[in-house]
């Protein structure tokens, strides 16, 4: 199709239903892993020299870096076989026929659109409320916000980019950080101004936006001075990909009396794993929220961390984490008290059912110069049933003079007392048990946009009803 | 409940007797120092307790870990570990509950509390909980606090040194812990410790 017509048809599918056809790529670079692939990433992108060097020195380091030797199994990990430049064409070749029944169901369930359905099943490639995201741009270029895809910031705002670019997560951090340095493509880049507040979550517009979703996006956020905002990530419904390994790399500035919260809710389809580098880094009096949720994957490994690198930085994560059949959710929070009067708070909570495993595995540093600092870790495990487990693995190191850390975690099951109670008032066993699951991730849901509750909360009841009796 | 103190050894497997109180008193002279206390419930309807004591000071360095393996039904555990460090000591605690998949109705519980008194010091925790089954009561709780700068202003306002009120707020920490002991022995030997 010539692009000229190929325009004119997505003005008309944006005029009528607030989404677009993509445009078709013709790159095709197989399977695997090497300097060719990486250069014609950064050749196709259209990228400066200093980023097509930056992938092909993090490649090395992919190369020279081990695979971690602690948590769960990434022995199936296959580098040979995956695909690190995908083109929109074979997207597209996929049907709805090849999605997973029970993926259909839980859309169907969930009421999510057809048109929705379609693009988190990745049968279509792009989904883009055309409408809404005009206006809601409008209202960000008001303020002087930058709120884009990683590509468009390179080619626009180049000498931000590369200040902020790989510098609180370097290429050579781990394994999966160094792969994402390499065959990054996609995920969004935020700016915002100083003492600038944001009244509505970003993302939530046009939560789904294939330019701001792949297999290895990356995203950058600068939260200037005094600044405030809520980034929103990913969707409650489940998202299929074919592709079996997501490595994101999340770096978050946050200065001098910003406030940012980052809410991310996972839910992709149970063949991926999901390896996640997330760190913010927090300045004088600055305030850093992760909440996040994990419900799908079939292997999630994400610790959320905050460097409290100024004096009243103040760090926060919220967990909720679900597994079930067979899943393993490895996740937990990172605070590094690197200055003095410095604070942070973990509240993590798990449910483990029909043969899940959730592990909490944490860490709190106070270093030597972090007086008076203080921290709170508390980490609450469900099991549903006796083919799940559970387990916490906290590291606290404190050298600071002054320093109040306490960490408590518990486990345990449904008590008997509460379930014969709601029984005892007419619901039945599922509904009693998803209740009280309900009530124990509440903490945290409460947290989440209205919209992201609601689906969640329907979500786990979707996901209970299979799993219990 | 009987006491058994664990002494003259660096490393214990053991397997625990029922309505035993397990005491491990670290030595207040040693410079370095390493414990390791494993115990492993291979018979059903055996409670114990695990409580390590230690007041750290002299820039000592010690390495503690304990290892709690329910691997059958209705067994229950208390860990606890009370530490007092001061004058650039240093310890790293590795604290391990693991309940078996065969072991329902297990009760585990670790509790660890370090007293930071003097400057300087560094305090590593790792309380690790790996739960395989759901009929199962585990929690832990690790806290590292400084003496409360209220306690010890009051206490100053009363006419008491520095050091003497904070020997006080140090004495009154450990008392918490004679006062849930209820064999004897074992608060005669905790006592003749904190002296």
């Amino acid at each position: 199709m010539k692009k000229s017509n190929l325009k004119k048809l997505n003005d008309a599918y944006a005029d009528r239903f607030g989404f677009s056809m993509p445009e078709k790529s013709l790159i095709n670079f197989g399977f695997g892993l090497s300097e060719k692939v990486i250069a014609a990433i950064s050749d196709a992108k259209q990228e400066p020299t200093w980023m097509k060097e930056f992938r092909l020195q993090s490649l090395q380091t992919f190369y020279q870096k081990k695979m971690p030797n602690w948590g769960p199994s990434l022995e199936e990990i296959d580098f040979d076989k995956i695909r690190y430049f995908i083109k929109d064409t074979d997207i597209e070749k996929r049907t709805w026929n090849d999605v997973p029944k029970e993926i259909k169901d839980t859309f169907d369930r969930l009421g999510v659109p057809q048109a929705e359905r379609d693009f988190l099943a990745g049968v279509k490639a792009q989904y883009n409320s055309e409408v809404a995201y005009s206006s809601l741009q409008k209202e960000l270029d008001e303020q002087g916000i930058i709120f884009c895809s990683m590509e468009e910031a390179l080619q626009k705002h180049e000498d931000l980019f590369k200040e902020y670019f790989a510098k609180l997560v370097p290429a050579a951090d781990n394994k999966f950080a160094a792969l994402n340095s390499a065959a990054w493509s996609g995920g969004s880049f935020v700016y915002i101004p100083p003492n600038t507040h944001v009244k509505r979550p970003l993302q939530s517009y046009f939560r789904i936006n294939a330019a701001r979703m792949g297999q290895f996006e990356r995203t950058l956020i600068i939260a200037d001075e005094g600044s405030n905002a809520h980034y929103v990530e990913g969707c409650t419904a489940p998202v299929y990909s074919e592709y079996s390994l997501h490595a994101a790399v999340v770096e978050v500035f946050v200065k001098r009396n910003a406030r940012f919260r980052y809410t991310t809710i996972q839910n992709w389809s149970g063949n991926i794993y999901n390896l996640v580098t997330k760190r913010a880094k927090v300045f004088a009096d600055g305030v850093m929220e992760w909440v996040d949720g994990n419900l799908g994957a079939k292997t999630t490994m994400k610790y959320p961390s905050c460097f409290l690198v100024e004096e009243g930085a103040y760090g926060e994560m919220l967990s909720i984490a679900y597994a079930k059949n067979n899943q393993i959710q490895d996740t937990g929070a990172k605070m590094l008290h690197l200055a003095k009067n410095t604070s942070s708070k973990i509240i993590a909570k798990s449910v483990s059912i029909a043969g899940g495993r959730s592990n909490y595995r944490g860490l709190v540093y106070v270093s030597k110069a972090a007086s008076n600092s203080k921290s709170k870790v508390e980490c609450d495990a469900l099991i549903l049933d006796s083919k799940s487990a559970t387990a916490t693995y906290p590291d606290m190191k404190i050298a600071g003079d002054n320093a109040s850390v306490a960490h408590e975690a518990s486990v345990s099951e449904i008590e008997e007392e509460k379930l014969f109670y709601l029984m005892s008032r007419g619901l039945n066993k599922i509904e009693a048990m998803t209740l009280l699951v309900a009530g124990f991730i509440e903490p945290i849901v409460k947290e989440l946009p209205l919209e992201y509750a609601v689906e969640l909360n329907r979500l786990i009841e979707l996901e209970m009803e299979g799993s219990v009796g | 409940m009987q006491t058994v103190l664990l002494q003259n050894q660096k490393e214990f497997s053991l397997e625990p007797k029922q309505n035993t109180l397990y005491l491990v008193l670290l030595d207040k002279e040693s410079s370095i120092g390493k414990i390791k206390v494993d115990l492993f419930f291979k018979k059903s309807n055996l409670n114990c307790q695990l409580l390590f004591i230690g007041i750290l000071k002299n820039k000592s360095n010690w390495y503690l870990e304990s290892n709690i393996k329910h691997l059958v039904p209705k067994t229950s555990c208390l860990t606890e570990v009370y530490l007092s460090q001061s004058d650039e000591s240093k310890v790293d605690y590795l604290g391990q509950i693991l309940i078996e998949q065969k072991a329902s109705q297990t009760k585990s519980f670790l509790k660890e509390q370090s007293l930071i008194v003097g400057d300087a010091v560094y305090n590593r925790s790792q309380p690790v909980l790996e739960i395989l089954n759901n009929r199962v009561k585990a929690s832990h709780s690790a806290t590292s606090s400084r003496l409360n700068e209220a306690d010890l202003f009051y206490l100053m306002s009363r006419g008491f040194t520095k050091s003497e009120a904070e020997k006080i707020l140090q004495e009154a920490f450990f008392n918490k812990i004679l006062d849930s002991i209820k064999n004897k022995e074992a608060k005669k030997m905790i006592e003749d410790y904190l002296c």
